[in-house]
């Protein structure tokens, strides 16, 4: 009886078989809706920064044209907290100022935003640039309201306050300049 | 034999385990992939946010310039570059220029000087343009300069941003 060194007895029982069999298709299993789930695509990191910034940006637009002459004070501060930068300093410096001429003037300026975009969006500067169509109405001391539209472009800072402008203005119109490329 | 049936046990709790992890990866994946197919890559998306700039600035353009002498030329060029409601909101305002510019010998050149892309999801793109617009009179000389700014919708057909939608915001304000 002396015969080669046969398998441990256990490992011939069919249960076994049956169990490594279902195992071994598990184990394929596994691994291909493990890769499906791995190499499915994801949810940008960039996308709710890039929301963050346009929100911010129109609600600085707005604030930026909004103005009223009883409460120029309480307006100005906005501006303010709605800047960063150069335009900020702009604001702080001829504060004083433009107080009395809005107040002479005796304006309520407000505004609405159409439409609104990013040109630009750099997450790791910080910087975005956004461009605003815009509905600006002003009515003066005595006369009839006036209302038009406007065409704005301002760049945006990412400040530890959260994105604020640090330019704006309006889109000029002028010649048409060949090659000038699109973008802002 | 106990050590048979407790091998088995073991394996069959693999099984179950991997199993179940399968499931629930497939489960996962199947949800990033919806989220992923609604989501706006404006922005995020870099290469498709400058097809889409490209794109829709060249089409702006083409379709809003022209020449009295040739006004043909710019429709036929639109034909291709337009979708949907914007043919016959073109075709409207391109009825007008085709009376009017050879009265008025109109030459009239579109620059776009701004485009900001709000959403591109799918095929699906929102863009806001602002386009400078330079109006020649060939008999007098006189020359005029615009400013416009409007939202276009445009769907992506076989590789192409087609214009679909033009709002120039003038609806009932």
């Amino acid at each position: 009886m002396a015969g080669r060194p046969r398998r441990p007895a256990w490992t011939r029982d069919p249960l076994i078989g049956t169990a490594s069999v279902l195992l071994a298709a598990a184990v394929v299993f596994a691994a291909f809706s493990g890769w499906a789930w791995l190499s499915a695509p994801r949810a940008s990191a960039a996308a709710p920064i890039r929301d963050e910034a346009l929100r911010a940006g129109e609600q600085a637009v707005l604030n930026f044209n909004t103005l009223d002459y009883r409460r120029v004070e309480a307006g100005l501060r906005l501006w303010a907290q709605s800047s960063t930068g150069a335009l900020h300093r702009q604001v702080v410096t001829g504060r004083a100022a433009f107080e009395q001429q809005v107040k002479q003037a005796h304006t309520v300026t407000t505004a609405k935003i159409l439409d609104a975009a990013l040109t630009s969006l750099n997450v790791g500067a910080g910087r975005a640039r956004i461009i605003v169509a815009l509905q600006i109405t002003v009515v003066p001391a005595t006369g009839t309201p006036v209302t038009k539209q406007s065409r704005l472009s301002g760049q945006l800072n990412r400040t530890p306050a959260g994105w604020k402008l640090s330019a704006l203005g309006q889109v000029p119109v002028s010649a048409a300049a060949p090659g000038k490329t699109p973008g802002g | 034999m106990p050590l048979a049936r407790r091998v088995a046990a073991v394996l069959g709790a693999v099984t179950v385990a991997l199993g179940s992890f399968g499931i629930w990866a497939i489960v996962a994946a199947h949800g990033l992939r919806a989220a992923a197919a609604d989501a706006n890559v404006a922005l995020v998306d870099r290469v498709s946010t400058r097809t889409v700039d490209h794109e829709i600035a060249r089409a702006v353009e083409t379709i809003f310039s022209y020449t009295y002498t040739d006004t043909g030329r710019t429709r036929a060029s639109a034909q291709g570059l337009l979708t949907g409601p914007a043919i016959r909101q073109y075709d409207q305002l391109f009825a007008l220029v085709e009376r009017q510019a050879p009265k008025q010998k109109l030459v009239v050149t579109t620059k776009v000087t701004s485009v900001g892309v709000e959403l591109i999801t799918g095929g699906r793109a929102r863009v806001l343009v602002f386009a400078n617009q330079q109006d020649t009179r060939a008999g007098t000389g006189q020359t005029s300069y615009g400013g416009a700014m409007f939202a276009v919708t445009a769907v992506n057909q076989h590789g192409r941003w087609k214009i679909e939608n033009i709002d120039t915001f003038t609806s009932g304000r």
